[in-house]
């Protein structure tokens, strides 16, 4: 067996894939494989209507069924009734209503998950149907059911650039929409939690961002943060799915109420009806140009459907508006974005977080532009496209390189693929005979998109790494956090040290943005050289590191030095 | 009901329900969580395994139909604590992300190259288009059964 290489030293390096042993052996344990002593089976009764009234729930014929232990509602909640990653409004179980297909009504634990799921069917409830809110314009319209007491509306930004009245020779407008998409990771959502004797618990869970949601979930559980540990379970995918909290709290709760571990794992259904969606998006935009092909002015207005209740949808709406105009250079523009919500399921982060939305109407509005002007689409492009000082419509200057032109030309360089040929299996549809050849025809599209590399709006991005000098070993070692499971093999052979991820350790960045490879590579290569490599007295020390990167790009670091063995940390000194 | 099988040569007896799949007597019954539950219906091959030579998804399977048969999972492709060269290949080709849809895709691409030891790329298409992946694209894990099967081919000349 060929042992695993270290991290890449460069970009263009074909290291293996640490951990990845484990998964070709079937050894690698994700979150749904947990297994521990004791265990008992969570299930979670979910509501069948979009937008209902409560008006019984009767857990007596539930608790009689075989095997389960516990039934819990929202009367049985024992402190903070509501979870949310950017504003608590989403109920860790539905009270008196109900706000989309899929709300968590009831929480059931049993010996086994078939006796769990019978249990489930076996719960009294019934509910009055009110009228769902299912489409995103008629929330704005007066008389429309109200879903919160705040409104129906998430939240609204206004961007003003340039002169958003002013005039241009050729003018171009378009109505886009995108539908609902699923991130759909292979590996459902699975928690597990193991109550200890002092009353504190054990969670392991399939997250993106850990120290985060401890803090949603340890006051929804009734308990101190250090009370509650979090682990890492191994994560099958997650694309923005598993941002927000899901079965954590529950599995807590069954397990605070039992005195036993409690795993819940969801079905592939429970899974789409369980996690956030990609937000539906409509937009309305206007495009105007020179006769000779420069953008003036774009007018956009955007709506996305954020469901039933806020996840991220704040940031995902700011992403949607501050993209509206695509990696191109406008003079002027007006850009209106709204996100409601209706009784559609909730939507939040998936991969892309509201550039992508955008990009589908920008791009389509360009082609439409070159067809108006008579000009070739890539010659349109080029002609607009963002440069190194180029301005954004939210005044942010672009700092960093961005060879956008240069990408284009190389895209329009390569050729049209060959004719597939006449086997069947190569054409649309394949061997499902969509077509014999005929109705074909072969073209070629460009098109343009852009993402922020970092969180938005100057939310704050940071990543530690722990440099560890132990007595036994003598060696720097740099602590990242990887999957608890990674076998003994995996580990790098040297310097490096994979750590199971858990509350306790360093507090990495989040799975998110497109690049935590980016800062926790950053972040251990400043931790590193500041180990010294021969220490002449055996002092178990502890340096971490950790940098920030603002939105608009530039860099600060922090190192912070702090003494494991007893002694007080240091003051942080600026690097 | 109680039921005998051989799973990866090893003789194995299983107490079940007489309507649990191949799929969970595999993960609940025996342990063999390698074996990998994604959407139980037959849709994305993560339950691939060998049932008596033949490619099946485990959790359309009746546990009970398997009785006396022999079954193949991921954790009987590794002899002696060694990866095969299709487990080799999957790493060294980038294969392998979250590594949720692995099992199934190793199973099926092991199959292959067993029916078919110098595949064209359409032919690994089409043997894996049982199967889905969320991670990579696809395009490596063709690369990694294309590789594998070259190397079986090398070992075996």
């Amino acid at each position: 067996m060929t042992p695993e290489a270290s991290t890449p030293s460069a970009i263009g390096d074909r290291g293996r894939r640490v951990g990845g042993v484990a998964r070709v052996t079937g050894e690698f344990v994700f979150g749904t494989d947990l297994v521990v002593p004791e265990m008992l089976f969570g299930h979670v009764v979910r509501s069948p209507h979009a937008h209902a009234r409560i008006v019984r729930l009767d857990t007596s014929a539930a608790r009689a069924m075989p095997g389960v232990h516990a039934v819990i509602t929202a009367a049985d909640l024992p402190a903070k009734k509501t979870y949310g990653l950017e504003f608590d409004d989403q109920p860790v179980l539905a009270h008196d209503r109900v706000r989309y297909e899929g709300e968590p009504v009831a929480a059931l634990v049993a010996d086994s998950a078939r006796h769990a799921a019978d249990a489930g069917e076996a719960l009294g409830v019934s509910y009055e149907s009110l009228l769902a809110l299912t489409d995103m314009e008629e929330a704005l319209r007066p008389g429309a059911p109200t879903l919160h007491e705040w409104g129906n509306v998430v939240r609204h930004l206004r961007i003003e650039h340039g002169d958003p009245d002013a005039t241009a020779e050729v003018w171009v407008e378009g109505y886009y929409e995108t539908a609902m998409q699923d991130q759909a990771p292979l590996g459902p959502e699975a928690a597990l939690a193991v109550p200890r004797a002092d009353g504190s618990i054990d969670l392991h869970v399939m997250t993106q961002w850990l120290h985060v949601d401890r803090h949603q979930i340890a006051p929804c559980l009734g308990l101190a943060e250090e009370q509650v540990r979090l682990h890492l379970a191994g994560v099958g995918g997650a694309f923005g799915s598993r941002e927000d909290v899901n079965l954590e709290i529950l599995a807590g709760l069954l397990a605070r109420a039992t005195g036993r571990p409690v795993k819940i794992a969801n079905s592939r259904e429970e899974s789409f009806l369980g996690h956030v969606h990609r937000h539906p998006s409509r937009y309305w935009v206007r495009h105007g140009a020179t006769a000779d092909g420069r953008l003036v002015c774009v007018r956009a207005r955007a709506l996305l459907d954020g469901g039933a209740y806020t996840s991220s949808t704040p940031a995902v709406i700011s992403n949607a508006a501050v993209f509206a105009t695509g990696p191109y250079e406008v003079p002027n523009a007006l850009i209106e974005a709204t996100a409601v919500y209706t009784n559609n399921p909730p939507c939040g982060a998936m991969r892309g977080f509201g550039s992508v939305q955008p990009c589908f109407a920008y791009e389509s509005q360009m082609d439409k532009l070159a067809r108006a002007l008579g000009m070739d689409p890539v010659e349109l492009r080029l002609k607009n496209v963002v440069r190194t000082g180029s301005v954004f419509p939210t005044g942010q200057v672009l700092t960093g390189t961005a060879p956008v032109a240069e990408l284009l030309r190389r895209c329009a360089q390569i050729p049209l693929p060959p004719e597939p040929g006449r086997d069947q299996a190569l054409l649309p549809g394949g061997s499902g005979n969509v077509t014999h050849g005929e109705g074909i025809r072969r073209g070629v599209g460009y098109a343009l998109g852009f993402k922020n590399f970092a969180y938005s709006e100057g939310f704050d991005d940071s990543c530690e790494a722990r440099v560890t000098l132990s007595a036994s070993g003598w060696v720097p070692a740099v602590e990242v956090p990887a999957r608890r499971s990674t076998p003994a093999r995996d580990l790098p052979p040297c310097s490096s040290r994979w750590r199971g991820a858990s509350s306790a350790s360093p507090r990495w960045c989040s799975t998110q943005p497109t690049r935590p490879s980016a800062r926790q590579g950053r972040a251990r290569r400043r931790a590193r050289p500041s180990c010294p490599r021969a220490p002449s007295r055996p002092p178990a020390r502890t340096r971490a590191a950790s940098s920030s990167t603002a939105s608009d790009g530039s860099t600060t670091s922090l190192a912070r030095r702090s003494c494991r063995s007893g002694a007080a940390a240091s003051t942080p000194t600026v690097a | 009901m109680q039921i005998g099988l051989s799973v990866n040569g090893e003789r194995r007896e299983a107490e079940l329900e007489g309507d649990e799949s191949l799929l969970f007597v595999l993960r609940e019954r025996l342990g063999l969580a390698g074996t990998k539950n994604a959407c139980e219906q037959g849709e994305c091959g993560s339950c691939g395994v060998l049932l008596d030579g033949l490619l099946v998804n485990s959790c359309l399977v009746l546990a009970a139909q398997a009785a006396g048969s022999e079954v193949l999972t991921v954790e009987g492709l590794a002899a002696d604590g060694a990866l095969n060269l299709v487990q080799e290949a999957f790493l060294d080709a980038g294969a392998v992300q979250c590594g949720f849809c692995t099992p199934g895709l190793l199973i099926a691409v092991s199959d292959l190259i067993g029916r078919d030891p110098d595949p064209s790329e359409q032919a690994v298409r089409e043997a894996l288009s049982g199967h889905l992946c969320r991670c990579t694209g696809y395009e490596k894990i063709v690369d990694a059964a294309l590789l594998a099967a070259s190397r079986v081919l090398e070992a075996q000349s």
